[in-house]
């Protein structure tokens, strides 16, 4: 009869159907086993995720697939495991696209999602709104033409994170998740796929990944690290002058704590790094923390010094309005030596050389002055000039001097 | 899940249509019956009728939900299908079962050659530690480091190619610039002499002091370090941090290495490795800590400041505005040009500016200055050099226009903009920039030399502005009322006598300050506003009591520190810095 003959036909394909989910169940669960995760990972995980995993770790290996395989001896292989503890933060590899391809073991140290949870999927939907932007832009590669120049790989950028890790170190739910900011560094990286592709017979497009390290900042309330005599701490108000100096700074830089407050921070960059802090401090405003890479801060009595500061933006807790900056600053090393003025002047060599490096304080000091004039020519130039007013100077002294002696 | 529940109010609000709520109400509206008001236990149709629409909504909603996923899946199974060799390889397009299937295969192949299970502490990882380090190294371009401190010596052992390989057992302290070694012993110290707690209070943003000793946990395996410190570079892809003008002169420029700012980050960890075994999570708490290493990572600080280059300034261009009289002697020079030339004011007004051309120029400046007696319009010099104090020569391109006196129809001077060009632009036009053809004279080899003048000596070059002044002058009086270009009233220089602000041989008290007289816009079409920027007040009056005497040296050991303060407060005066200077003080020597 044609209903029974129609109930087969159901039946049939509902058998048919739950046979292959069977399978498929039976296949993913296979292919779960085979991702290089602990089991009772790879157990719990749905499908979605057992598809982003795999593909994810193929992606890797074709990234990975040539050179570099040097050989190493048996000290060498013992050491490899101390790399990944070494860094501060985490490696990320991103696709041309943004998809996060891998993420180390220990990302979740620093962000508390883990790396199960975040591989294969999309960085976009991890990271601030705000910066989608600047990534997209770090993501692009263009490779450089005959007559362009090969387009500079290094990258070094600020992104916010999703962050489910609260300062007590408990892990909170993603919905709670708060924005946290790091410091990206690496390299984009094109990699030839060596290898023709079945029968279509043509190559592979290369495939351009980014290699980044992603470190946090440290919060100046909760800094693991000590900080050596060489660090000094500063607080400044939003307009960056300053509210606050550690007394180090004078044996670093020669002020004394009083002689700063209220003083904008300005007054203290060398001219040339003054636009690039400008930037910094944009960066620092918008996304909360920025590191400042080296510059050059005007010391006291001449010279300057290279500084690189970590600064955070802090907020009142009541009301979430940001209060004041927080400058954790490390003084890297001098322009020249201070040291040199508590020298009396000798005739002849040193006081030629202490012309010379009478001049390069007064360079800095009138760059800004004179504007951001990036020109080593014109520099020189100034140099020349103060030689010859202190020459001119000691001239008129001597002259003097003589005088008096008749 | 989260997705699924967005998923379902998202749908959900797409269903509520006016209409279906219209659906459920009209259906209520039967008279009498108020059916807000809910009977305690009993189910009315109101609640019937939202069931079974709440139902139609949710399956639809669960079905475009289920349609996404099965979308999703789909594009993974391509996915996956692109990646796996043996699937890329098939013509047509496979079902997604033996897409599963095939990728099984192909991972446990993977899988099989990379990690031997014979190891012993295999731990499944997407990445090898031998793949992990490369990428590790990639990216931060750096190398990693075991310092061993026994309390006396540090051994380095680095594993890659910054230091060499026979650097392994030696001294840490070797390597470190010696105004680090201290900063460096204080990191790897495990002793008390740590440096105090500087906390900060998260609330206040202040600083919390604590005096208390530093805290166990600092000391032990495991505790972090972060620091800069500066290391022996020998690579030579590497930028090197010597462009802080530090190194201009001094005589330690010969012994000076290469060093760079490395940025460590790192561990401690109890020595040896060996004893203690690989596996670091299991390792006990040493509190004794007597012999520790450091597990560090140096970077190569990635992160300077990137410098403005040359061209990248986006700057006024340097330059400074001269006046000169009409046999091109300065009478006028601003504030700037003394940053840019050297040469103080004082110095320059009354000599020539030939004195300061190169020979190789002087046939086309000569040439310029003709024609700027001459006519009404702006000149455009080519790029030439001009010598500045310490003797070098800086590469210039000048704007000439002559300015007439509008009530006698004299030239009074020439005003020349200059422009400082940088080294490597010495050939190249700028757009825009209509230059004259560079002289002929200059072009052979014999242009060293202007035909019929003393070429190239100093007092030789004084010489040739007046004589081109006086040929123009020969030229304007034959030619008589002969139109200018411009069309206005005939050019006539007599022999006046020179604008009255020129300088007097004798003495060179010049005042530079006040401000430009700036013809009526009628005259001066075109003109600039650039480049007058020196105010009334200027501070290069009260350097007029300067007299220039000889420069000695060795001028003797008298000066101390006093002296230098009023060095600087000198300097800061004469370009323009900081407030009014007393100079009452000063030992001036009048």
């Amino acid at each position: 009869t044609v209903n029974e003959h129609l109930k087969r036909r159901k039946e049939k394909s509902r058998d048919a159907a739950r046979s292959r989910r069977g399978k498929e169940s039976e296949v993913f669960y296979e292919l779960a086993n085979q991702l290089p995760l602990p089991h009772n990972v790879t157990s719990h995980l749905d499908k979605a995720s057992i598809m982003r995993l795999t593909i994810s770790y193929l992606r890797m290996r074709k990234l990975l697939n040539s050179d570099e395989s040097e050989k190493e001896n048996e000290v060498e292989s013992q050491l490899n495991s101390f790399y990944l503890k070494a860094l501060e933060g985490f490696l990320m590899v991103l696709s041309e696209d943004g998809d996060m391809v891998y993420l180390s073991e220990n990302v979740s140290k620093s962000m508390g999602l883990s790396q199960f949870d975040l591989t294969g999927h999309s960085i976009f939907e991890f990271s601030h709104p705000c910066d989608h932007e600047e990534l997209r832009e770090m993501l692009v590669h263009r490779t450089g033409s005959k007559k362009t120049k090969e387009q500079n790989t290094e990258r070094s950028f600020f992104l916010r994170m999703k962050c489910t890790l609260t300062s007590r170190g408990r892990t909170v739910n993603i919905k709670s998740a708060t924005w946290k900011v790091l410091h990206c560094t690496g390299h984009v990286r094109v990699q030839e796929c060596g290898e023709v592709s079945g029968d279509s017979g043509f190559k592979e497009p290369p495939l351009t990944y980014l290699v980044l390290i992603c470190e946090p900042i440290p919060h100046p309330s909760n800094i693991e690290v000590p900080l050596d005599s060489k660090t000094f701490l500063s607080r400044h108000t939003l307009d960056m002058k300053f509210s606050y100096c550690d007394e180090r700074i004078t044996e670093l830089m020669g002020y004394e704590p009083d002689d700063l407050l209220n003083r904008s921070v300005y007054e203290y960059y060398h001219a040339l790094d003054s636009d690039h802090l400008t930037k910094t401090h944009h960066n620092l405003f918008a996304k909360g923390q920025a590191t400042t890479g080296q510059y050059r801060m005007l010391a006291k009595k001449g010279g300057f010094v290279w500084v690189e500061t970590q600064a955070t933006v802090i907020y009142n807790p009541k009301n979430s309005q940001p209060q004041c900056i927080v400058c954790v600053n490390y003084v890297l090393r001098y322009g020249f030596s201070l040291q040199i003025f508590s020298k009396p002047l000798i005739p002849g060599k040193q006081l030629y050389s202490l012309c010379c490096e009478m001049s390069q304080w007064a360079c800095s000091h009138l760059a800004i002055r004179l504007g951001r004039s990036g020109n080593h020519q014109h520099i020189a130039v100034i140099g020349n000039l103060v030689l010859s007013h202190y020459l001119t100077w000691c001239g008129h002294i001597q002259a003097k001097q003589e005088r008096y002696k008749n | 899940m989260a997705d699924q529940r967005m998923d379902i109010s998202s749908t959900m609000n797409e269903f509520m249509t006016p209409s279906s709520t219209d659906l459920i109400s009209s259906s209520m509206a039967t008279p009498g019956m108020d059916y807000t008001r809910k009977r305690k236990g009993s189910i009315t149709d109101y609640h019937v009728t939202l069931f079974w629409t709440l139902l139609v909504i949710i399956r639809e909603a669960h079905s475009q939900i289920e349609k996404r996923r099965r979308d999703k899946m789909n594009s993974f199974i391509d996915e996956l299908a692109s990646l796996v060799p043996t699937c890329n390889a098939m013509s047509r397009k496979l079902d997604k079962l033996t897409v599963l299937r095939m990728a099984v295969q192909h991972m446990k192949t993977l899988r099989g050659a990379a990690n031997p299970y014979t190891e012993a502490n295999y731990k499944p990882a997407f990445l090898s530690e031998d793949e992990l380090k490369h990428l590790i190294l990639r990216a931060a371009d750096g190398f990693l480091f075991v310092v061993v401190s026994d309390r006396l010596t540090h051994y380095i052992s680095p594993v890659l190619s910054i230091l060499q390989n026979d650097l392994i057992g030696q001294s840490l302290f070797d390597y470190l610039h010696p105004k680090d070694i201290a900063k460096v012993k204080e990191q790897l110290s495990s002793s008390d002499t740590a440096p105090r707690e500087r906390l900060i209070d998260a609330k206040t943003g202040l600083p919390v002091r604590t005096d208390i000793a530093p805290c166990p946990s600092r000391l032990c395996s495991g505790a972090r370090r972060s620091f800069f410190c500066r290391m022996k570079c020998n690579r030579p892809l590497v930028k090197m941090e010597d462009n802080d003008f530090s190194s201009t002169c001094s005589k330690k420029k010969a012994d000076r290495k290469s060093f760079c700012t490395i940025h460590s980050t790192g561990y401690l960890k109890s020595w040896p490795p060996t004893k203690m075994g690989l596996d670091e999570d299991n390792e006990p708490d040493n509190e004794g800590c007597n012999l520790s290493c450091l597990v560090a990572i140096g970077r190569l600080h990635p992160h300077i400041v990137p410098q403005p280059m040359n061209g990248d300034i986006r700057v006024k261009p340097t330059e400074y505005v001269s006046r000169h009289a009409i046999d091109g002697k300065f009478v006028f020079v601003d504030q700037r040009a003394t940053a840019i030339l050297a040469y103080l004011p004082q110095e320059l007004l009354g000599t020539s500016f030939y004195e300061y051309f190169h020979q190789d120029d002087i046939g086309h400046l000569a040439e310029c200055h003709r024609q700027v007696l001459q006519m009404r319009e702006k000149i455009n010099t080519n790029c030439y050099k001009f010598k500045i104090k310490d003797g070098s020569v800086i590469t210039l391109r000048s704007r000439w226009f002559s300015f007439m006196n509008p009530w006698t129809k004299e030239v009074e001077y020439i005003v020349s903009t200059n422009t400082v060009v940088s080294g490597s632009s010495l050939d190249g036009a700028e757009p825009g920039y209509p230059q004259l053809p560079a002289s002929p004279q200059s072009m052979d080899s014999s242009g060293k030399t202007v035909p019929g003048i003393p070429g190239g000596t100093r007092p030789g070059a004084g010489k040739i502005g007046r004589m081109i002044a006086e040929e123009v002058m020969e030229i304007q009086r034959i030619r008589g009322s002969s139109p200018s270009s411009f069309g206005s009233s005939p050019l006539s220089i007599s022999n006046s006598t020179p604008p009255p602000d020129t300088s007097s041989p004798g003495g060179r008290k010049i005042s530079n300050g006040g401000s430009l007289d700036i013809p009526s816009a009628g005259m001066l079409s075109g003109q600039d506003s650039i480049g007058y920027p020196y105010s009334n007040s200027s501070i290069l009056s009260d350097q007029s009591h300067i007299c220039i005497g000889d420069i000695m040296d060795e001028p003797g050991s008298s000066s101390d520190e006093a002296a230098m303060a009023i060095v600087m407060s000198l300097l800061e005066a004469d370009a323009g810095l900081g407030g009014p200077v007393d100079f009452s003080d000063l030992p001036w020597p009048l």
